[in-house]
């Protein structure tokens, strides 16, 4: 299963695993979505994904966003692989995901991502 | 040269250019912080950024361009109002130059987790909704002047924006991107506005469109081919950059000046593009001096020669390579002169930061920063400032209460000043602090053993024991003064420079050091004289006009070394007797009288064989104590002429240390180490 959920520690944890992309988007947008609206703090963990498309970037970008205004703090934690790395490269993105990543850092997360 | 070396190449220009830009960033950086308002700031302080950020990214600084775009953000968001400006982002953005400098260095230090912190302080004060603006993608540089030619590589911009269909025909714009990327050097640069809330967001549609700059030999056609299979699906447009063939990553005209300006990699990167100049290596252009140098003296030679021949077509010829070789001189010696401004700059940054960390309010005050200085001399001045400017902030300047309480203002000033004065540039530190305890300094010099309880100084004396290695006044020791480190490094560099130094204070007003150092340590316009069969040379500069002095006028003085000049009474000093010359003298002696620190003097000789382009050389560092001599020079004839400095010889004189009472070397002994020279 590419996108798992679990309750950790008072947060809602969306697990993301092996390929994530436009066949698991509904399923992310989804969990993204109820995660936001029934806890205060939203863990994603993106460690153990191999490979993201754009759409999982679109959602993350666009579900802290949403966060930033509703009070809830979303983590994205790390390591992402060496894969998406190179991709977000190519395309520029790479600061839109660091942009992500501390965005929600910048809220109290106690995470900060490891881009090793 | 090899790819690699020129990509060497291209990375240590932008590594120097970009250490300039973060010098103007810095002092933009500082000025705003007094004036947050001024939106010129605020574009100086931005476009910095980001001819930094598009730079860093060509030139394949990734991880710098990322860095730097996060801070270029936040300076876009000043410029457009959302954010205003504050001690906290100025400080924010101070401590970024630096990891942007740490960025620079050819092994940086690992400094992530302080960048990371960094980084999210900066976005929690910046609008997190905001356009994402990323590029970079193949880091490899592509630096040309010229018009692309048939088979080389032109620079295309594309603009990409999938359609609704695109990811439901099961393609991945990042796919396409990386195959896009294949095909040469490739700048991306997404575009995020169009992204909806979460809740209205269609998980299969892709609302991100990039805009891309390509370096490639490739033909539109080829372009078209990695985006085949979504032409249908997309809005796509692929046109050749008709201005410039270099890659940048902003589509605006501003960015691409910025680029342009980079390469010139001045503090004036907003010139017009007729003003362009070209970075050289320091070493090529001291070579380039030294060989001028070696013209002059065979000129010289020539020029001799050309008098004992006393054939009018040998002295036309001479006189056309003394023309000429007069105008290289002045071109080569111009070409090292560099203006001050950037040294004094970079102490803006320096007063902010001891300012905070002392607790103390100090405004860092410029003046003649256009001053221009050879740069050699430039390069040696960072350290006596920073000890100077750091002995004022830590010693001078009380806090902000203490001030007040004395009827000062709260706020501070430090005032760093250029100046021309003859051959000679005078640069001052002064401060409006507690001013110098001559007592305070006495009695430590008592206590460490310099002088005796019952000791006569003048205040000049005492201010010298300042520079006495390990004197210091503090009681505590920090990390800013006390260790009586700082004024000997002061000393030690400014003799190097053949300078000197001179302290005035009032106590409860403030204290002024200057400076006085040489325009140039290379070659000057002299006065050649002679005593006996001794040569001197006089800088021109520090002249002002040449009289005779009698037999008579010397009996007349019973003995005491003045003249009367227009009813005004000159001090004057006999080179032969200073320099122990045994030669009988002329009935008629000639007295040049220069300008100097202490007065007017008169320096006697016996007569001036006129005017002279001269190449210092160094005496070594055995005669480095002799201060009345700033170098030696090898003339025409291949005898050795010692270059006068009037300044210290006038001051030695009137402090009474002559040249025999400090055992100095004889004439022919400090013109032993060129007289080889000369004979090779």
């Amino acid at each position: 299963m590419a996108i798992s959920t679990k309750n950790m520690d008072g947060a809602r944890c969306i697990i993301l695993t092996d390929v994530v992309d436009i066949g698991q988007a509904a399923e992310l947008k989804q969990a993204l979505t109820e995660a936001i609206g029934s806890a205060s703090r939203v863990v994603i963990q993106i460690s153990a994904a191999t490979s993201v498309d754009i759409m999982t970037a679109q959602l993350l970008w666009a579900g802290v966003s949403c966060s930033s205004h509703g009070g809830v703090e979303i983590v994205v934690e790390g390591p992402w692989s060496h894969q998406i790395e190179e991709l977000f490269l190519a395309s520029g993105l790479t600061p839109l995901l660091q942009e992500v990543v501390q965005s929600s850092a910048g809220k109290g997360a106690d995470v900060l991502v490891s881009r090793n | 040269m090899s790819s690699s070396a020129a990509t060497d190449q291209f990375r240590q220009a932008f590594r120097e250019e970009a250490r300039e830009i973060l010098v103007d960033l810095e002092s933009a950086l500082l000025e705003l912080g007094e004036h947050s308002g001024d939106m010129e700031l605020v574009g100086r302080a931005f476009r910095a950024l980001h001819t930094i950020k598009g730079s860093g990214a060509m030139f394949g600084f990734d991880a710098l361009a990322v860095f730097t775009h996060n801070l270029e953000n936040a300076f876009d968001e000043v410029r457009s109002g959302r954010l205003a400006v504050t001690s906290e982002l100025v400080d924010l953005a101070l401590a970024a130059i630096d990891h942007i400098r740490n960025f620079l260095e050819e092994s940086p230090q690992d400094y992530s987790i302080a960048r990371n912190v960094l980084v999210t302080r900066l976005l929690a004060m910046t609008s997190s909704g905001g356009n994402v603006q990323a590029e970079k993608v193949a880091p490899r540089p592509s630096v040309s002047n010229h018009p692309p030619e048939p088979g080389s590589p032109r620079v295309w911009t594309i603009h990409f924006a999938p359609g609704p269909q695109l990811m439901r025909s099961g393609s991945d714009p990042l796919l396409l991107i990386r195959e896009l990327g294949d095909l040469g050097e490739l700048i991306a640069t997404p575009s995020m506005t169009s992204i909806p809330p979460l809740a209205e967001l269609d998980p299969e549609r892709c609302y991100i469109s990039w805009d891309f700059v390509l370096r490639s030999d490739a033909s539109r056609d080829a372009i078209r081919d990695v985006f085949i299979f979504v032409e249908d699906c997309c809005e796509l447009s692929i046109q050749p950059q008709q201005k410039s063939v270099e890659v940048e990553a902003d589509r605006t005209a501003a960015g691409l000046e910025d680029k342009r300006t980079t390469r010139r990699g001045r503090r004036d990167y907003d010139l017009p593009d007729g003003n362009s100049s070209i970075r050289v290596a320091a070493t090529k252009l001291d070579q380039f001096v030294n060989l001028v140098g070696e013209l002059v003296t065979v000129q010289a030679r020539l020029s001799e020669l050309a008098v004992r021949r006393d054939d009018p077509d040998v002295s036309a010829v001479a006189e056309e390579v003394d023309r000429l070789a007069s105008a290289l001189r002045e071109t080569s010696m111009n070409v090292r002169m560099m203006p001050i401004r950037g040294t004094f700059e970079r102490f803006r940054r320096l007063v902010h930061d001891l300012a905070r960390d002392l607790g103390k309010d100090v405004e860092l005050t410029i003046e003649g920063a256009d001053t221009e200085l050879d740069k050699t001399v430039i390069d040696q001045l960072n350290d006596p400032l920073m000890h100077l400017i750091r002995n004022s902030m830590d010693h001078g300047i009380g806090m902000p209460q203490d001030r007040v309480a004395h009827g000062k203002p709260a706020r501070a000033n430090i005032h760093l000043s250029a100046r021309y004065s003859g051959a000679s540039v005078l640069i001052s530190v002064s401060d409006d602090g507690r001013g110098i305890d001559a007592e305070a300094v006495r009695a430590r010099a008592v206590e460490q053993g310099l002088i005796s309880a019952d000791a006569q100084l003048s205040d000049a004396e005492i201010h010298a024991l300042l520079f006495q290695p390990g004197f210091s006044t503090a009681k505590v020791v920090t990390d800013i003064s006390g260790r009586g480190v700082g004024m000997d490094v002061v000393r030690r560099n400014v003799d190097k420079l053949r300078g000197s130094i001179d302290i005035s204070s009032k106590t409860g007003q403030g204290s002024v050091v200057t400076l006085r150092l040489p325009l140039t340590l290379a070659i000057i316009d002299g006065l050649l004289v002679m005593v006996g069969d001794a040569y001197f040379v006089l800088p021109l500069a520090d002249t002002l006009e040449c009289i005779e002095l009698s037999r008579a006028e010397i009996d007349a003085a019973n003995g005491k070394h003045l003249i009367n000049v227009r009813g005004k009474v000159v001090p004057y000093i006999r080179l032969r007797e200073y320099f122990n010359v045994a030669a009988t003298p002329p009935d008629f002696e000639q007295v040049m009288l220069v300008d100097t620190d202490d007065g007017c003097c008169g320096l006697v000789f016996d007569r001036v064989l006129g005017n002279c382009q001269t190449m210092i050389k160094s005496l070594g560092r055995v005669y480095r104590h002799v201060q009345a001599v700033s170098g030696a020079t090898i003339l025409g004839n291949g005898t050795v002429a010692l270059i006068l400095d009037p300044h210290r010889l006038v001051h030695e004189c009137i402090r009474g240390i002559g040249l025999r009472v400090r055992g100095h070397p004889s004439l022919p002994e400090m013109a032993e180490p060129l007289q080889d020279q000369a004979c090779k």
